[in-house]
């Protein structure tokens, strides 16, 4: 049997307080020998006393070092899936439409030749996206069983609203697609999030209804995000690094912890478009078309 | 597996007085066969089945028709076997109003215990969330509103027992879970004329018999225990083992009722809340309603046994 590990209600808390607890039920594991003898100290000399002692407030404090990620969690896999099914059934036949995105920005991409326009409609798109889930998925559906929803939200408007900025006051993307090994990685993530990721719930028994979508979906949209930043020129385009990569972590801990089979992509991808952006240093820093 | 207290003098004594005040309390601890067993609460003397429902994670379906709608069949089934205690929170998501459109599906519930809690660090939001809550239920007012996890408990408690003074709230009570801030519980349990507490107990988490227990007992204080089956760790954990032959002396067929029938036999215990969102798991927890309950000696053995799983 395994060893106790006390858990955790929290609610409104956050969900990247999610990373947090975990290291937290980590250190207080670490802690917990005498975390559990000041206990015994702090019940020893009773509970007749009125307000807390800088004592109390600490143990208070370390009480909540006993939390675990998987009592954060407020609903079942199941339901959290069948949020996708219902989604799906809904928006239909957005994901044509949604589809048809993934594939003009390819062909964008391929195009070559890095103009104006087409880092403008590709911005364009990638912000209609994020600003699209920001309100449909998340905060009409996913608000509905977690808590977290309405922040969550706020953050996938967050990044829309900055793909918005760079489409309209930077002049878009600046895509100059070419051998070079990040430019790879870049397409290569990219092609994977609109081709292969919707195809891995299916792959994992879980029902067709229930794919996600990039365009529709936080996922697959997220990673796709990883990859077409790295294949743009400039810092302005690294900014739109952080919330995706943020998104990646949380949400592949909320996968982890939902035991699904495809919890480590999303870190994954992450941490690859990390390395390639770190990797790259400053040959990605020409200027931004239009400035 | 245990983190509480070891199973050893301290635990057989305990058991021992245990057993003693359970023989001295009303419809307890006797095979009924046909009425589920029940436990006082203590200020109000109405009996409450010692099984009731919980609603964490359960219940938290979202707008999902067939999610809800297998809600409302567990509520059902639930009543049907006499159940009537219902925990929910605020903090549970959709939970309030599931348990909402199933207490419309199932054409109203005569029997209803409605327990919810308020959950805000404001106290002047108190009110306001409980009329949300009222309004979610569908109910003209709750059988015990408590404040959760201890949450600014002083103003919340104000609130709640001008509330029980007008009769807008039967009884008011406190809840915390997964052995937290039980010092504060205490010092509540001690200084507070609630009428209930809720906490976490079940055959490994055993931190309240030291003190919460006995309190409550003192104090004429109902006990809900929450967490009966770890989330459903533990049940998930023990059912990898064969129930021992000797769980049929006091009537358990499965070993949902036997963590369950461990609990409820703790004489301070009023009845446990456990979540399920599936009609079989809700039958096999009421039949802890009926049969015999173990002895001092009996719990001891149960202990043992599952530590040593």
């Amino acid at each position: 049997m395994p060893g106790h590990v006390p858990g955790i209600h929290v609610g409104h808390a956050p969900t990247a307080l999610l990373a947090f607890a975990s290291y937290a039920g980590a250190i207080r594991r670490c802690i917990d020998v005498p975390f559990d003898k000041a206990r015994e100290a702090r019940d020893k000399r009773g509970h007749d006393e009125r307000g807390a002692s800088r004592f109390d407030l600490m143990l208070q404090y370390l009480e909540y070092f006993q939390y675990r990620l998987k009592d954060l969690l407020h609903f079942r896999p199941s339901v959290y899936y069948r949020l996708f099914e219902l989604y799906n059934a809904d928006v239909f036949p957005a994901q044509v439409a949604a589809l048809g995105a993934g594939l003009a920005i390819l062909l964008l991409l391929l195009r070559g030749g890095g103009d104006a326009r087409q880092g403008r409609i590709v911005a364009a798109i990638l912000a209609a996206c994020w600003l699209w889930i920001a309100w449909a998925f998340h905060y009409q559906r996913l608000a509905t069983i977690h808590l977290g929803g309405p922040l969550i939200a706020a953050g996938f408007a967050l990044q829309g609203m900055l793909l918005l900025w760079v489409a309209i006051a930077r002049g878009g993307l600046a895509f100059n697609v070419s051998r070079r090994a990040s430019d790879l990685a870049g397409l290569a993530i990219f092609l994977f999030a609109v081709a292969v990721q919707p195809l891995i719930g299916p792959l994992a028994g879980r029902p067709w209804s229930q794919a996600e979508l990039f365009g529709l979906a936080p996922d697959p949209t997220a990673v796709a995000t990883l990859g077409l930043v790295l294949l743009a020129r400039g810092r302005a385009a690294r900014l739109l690094l952080a919330l995706p990569v943020v998104w990646c972590i949380v949400q592949g801990t909320t996968l982890w912890l939902l035991r699904s089979p495809d919890a480590l992509v999303l870190p994954g991808a992450a941490l690859l478009a990390l390395a390639v952006a770190f990797r790259r240093g400053g040959t990605g820093t020409a200027r931004l078309p239009g400035r | 597996m245990t983190s509480m207290p070891p199973f050893g003098r301290r635990f057989v004594l305990g058991s021992i007085l245990a057993a003693g005040a359970a023989a001295l309390l009303p419809r307890t601890g006797r095979a009924q066969p046909n009425r589920p067993m029940t436990r006082k609460v203590p200020v109000s003397g109405e009996d409450l089945p010692v099984v009731g429902l919980g609603s964490w994670i359960t219940f938290n379906v979202g707008k999902d028709p067939r999610g809800r709608d297998a809600c409302a069949e567990v509520m059902r089934e639930f009543f049907a076997a006499g159940g009537r205690m219902i925990d929910s929170s605020p903090m549970y998501g959709s939970a309030q109003e599931v348990i909402g459109h199933g207490l419309k599906t199932v054409g109203g519930a005569p029997a209803l215990f409605s327990a919810t809690k308020v959950w805000t660090s404001s106290g002047a939001a108190g009110p306001g969330q409980i009329e949300e809550s009222r309004r979610l239920w569908g109910v003209p007012k709750f059988d015990l509103l408590q404040v959760h996890n201890v949450l600014a408990w002083e103003k919340h408690l104000e609130t709640l027992f001008r509330m029980k003074h007008e009769g807008c709230v039967r009884h008011v009570g406190i809840t915390t879970s997964h052995g937290m801030r039980h010092a504060d519980i205490l010092r509540i349990m001690e200084t507070q004329a609630i009428d209930f507490v809720q906490v976490t107990y079940n055959v490994v988490d055993r931190e309240v018999e030291r003190r919460i227990l006995p309190l409550a007992a003192e104090r004429r204080i109902a006990v809900i225990i929450n967490r009966p089956f770890r989330q459903g760790e533990l049940i998930d954990e023990v059912m990898r083992h064969k129930l021992p032959d000797w769980a049929a002396e006091i009537d358990c067929a499965n070993w949902a009722q036997f963590l369950l029938k461990f609990i409820v036999a703790h004489p301070a215990v009023t009845c446990a809340i456990p979540a399920t969102s599936r009609v079989d798991h809700v039958r096999e927890n009421m039949g802890a309603l009926h049969g015999r309950l173990p002895d001092a000696a009996m719990r001891a053995r149960m202990v043992a046994y599952v530590e040593g799983l």
